[in-house]
């Protein structure tokens, strides 16, 4: 390190003196830079630059790169969510109009059929009120007909018995004995 | 007549009846006859053949029988003229009952095993309720 130190006074010793009559030298000298220290501050700000580049500024890169990275991912991944979000609330949107739809068909075949039933049970009620109608009606009439049996048939019977009775009284001994003597003539000729 | 499986109890039971009868009529006399002979023969069937006989005279006085019931008085020539033209037709001889009914108002009623000739006033007053 001395050997450098050595060889770069040496330099810029040579230099000053060529340099008197520059202007950047002239410069130089009336703002008192050093020459020696000038040199000597570059080596050093130069060292300190290889080292910090050295030991410093790669752990460091790759320190920002991985953060980067991190936060390059997060990013992608808060917009690919943002992007599945929209897409399931589309969806749902999609979904729900879709279920309102068939809520309505639903309902509306509810009560088409609500008021088929009560139409058909309308129908079933005024069908059967009229069957039981006319079996009232042929009851009553196969009543009267009875009825009117059963008074004929009482009738006649009485008008017998009566009929009987009074042939049984005004029929004489005499007519009876004709009667039975052509009864048997008529029996033996059947 | 009662059904016996066994066929010489049934020739049996046919030749006491062919024996009981007298001008197709069953006879008392004969069917006295023919029991006493059954009795003297010692038989197990005893019982069955006596009851298939006893179904047989019965069913056979009955059709030989001419019932006359009638109301009033009959004719006894009207009553024989009837009873044999009634033998003529049934082709056999018949036993004559014949007896006054007043509930049959006039006319008569004549009856031969199942077959029934109602000529009364009360038939038709019957007739005519049905």
């Amino acid at each position: 390190m001395k050997i450098w130190f050595q060889i770069a006074a040496d330099t810029v010793g040579a230099a000053t003196d060529a340099a008197s009559t520059n202007p950047i030298s002239r410069l130089l000298i009336n703002f008192h830079v050093d020459t020696e220290r000038f040199v000597a501050q570059v080596l050093a700000i130069l060292i300190v630059f290889v080292a910090l580049w050295l030991f410093a500024s790669k752990p460091i890169l790759k320190t920002m790169d991985e953060r980067r990275k991190k936060i390059s991912d997060g990013l992608e991944y808060a917009e690919e969510m943002k992007q599945k979000l929209a897409e399931a609330e589309k969806r749902q949107a999609e979904i729900m109009k879709e279920a309102a739809l068939e809520a309505k068909r639903i309902s509306e075949d509810a009560q088409a059929k609500a008021r088929e039933l009560v139409d058909r049970s309308a129908a079933e009620t005024a069908r059967r009120n009229e069957e039981m109608v006319a079996r009232t009606r042929e009851a009553l009439e196969l009543e009267r007909k009875q009825m009117v049996s059963e008074v004929r048939e009482q009738v006649s019977r009485l008008v017998a018995i009566t009929s009987s009775k009074v042939l049984q009284r005004e029929l004489s001994a005499e007519e009876k004995t004709r009667f039975a003597n052509a009864s048997l003539k008529e029996i033996a000729q059947q | 007549m009662l059904k016996i499986k066994d066929r010489r109890q049934r020739m049996l039971v046919k030749r006491m009846v062919e024996l009981s009868l007298k001008d197709g009529i069953p006879d008392p006399e004969r069917v006295e006859a023919v029991l006493a002979a059954v009795r003297n023969q010692t038989s197990r069937s005893h019982r069955i053949i006596l009851k298939s006989y006893l179904g047989a005279i019965r069913s056979l006085i009955r059709e030989s029988t001419l019932e006359v019931v009638y109301a009033g008085e009959l004719d006894p020539q009207a009553i024989d003229s009837f009873l044999k033209s009634m033998e003529t037709r049934m082709n056999r001889n018949l036993i004559l009952d014949s007896r006054e009914d007043s509930s049959l108002i006039a006319g008569s009623r004549v009856t031969i095993g199942d077959h029934v000739w109602d000529a009364s006033l009360r038939g038709l007053v019957a007739r005519l309720i049905n």
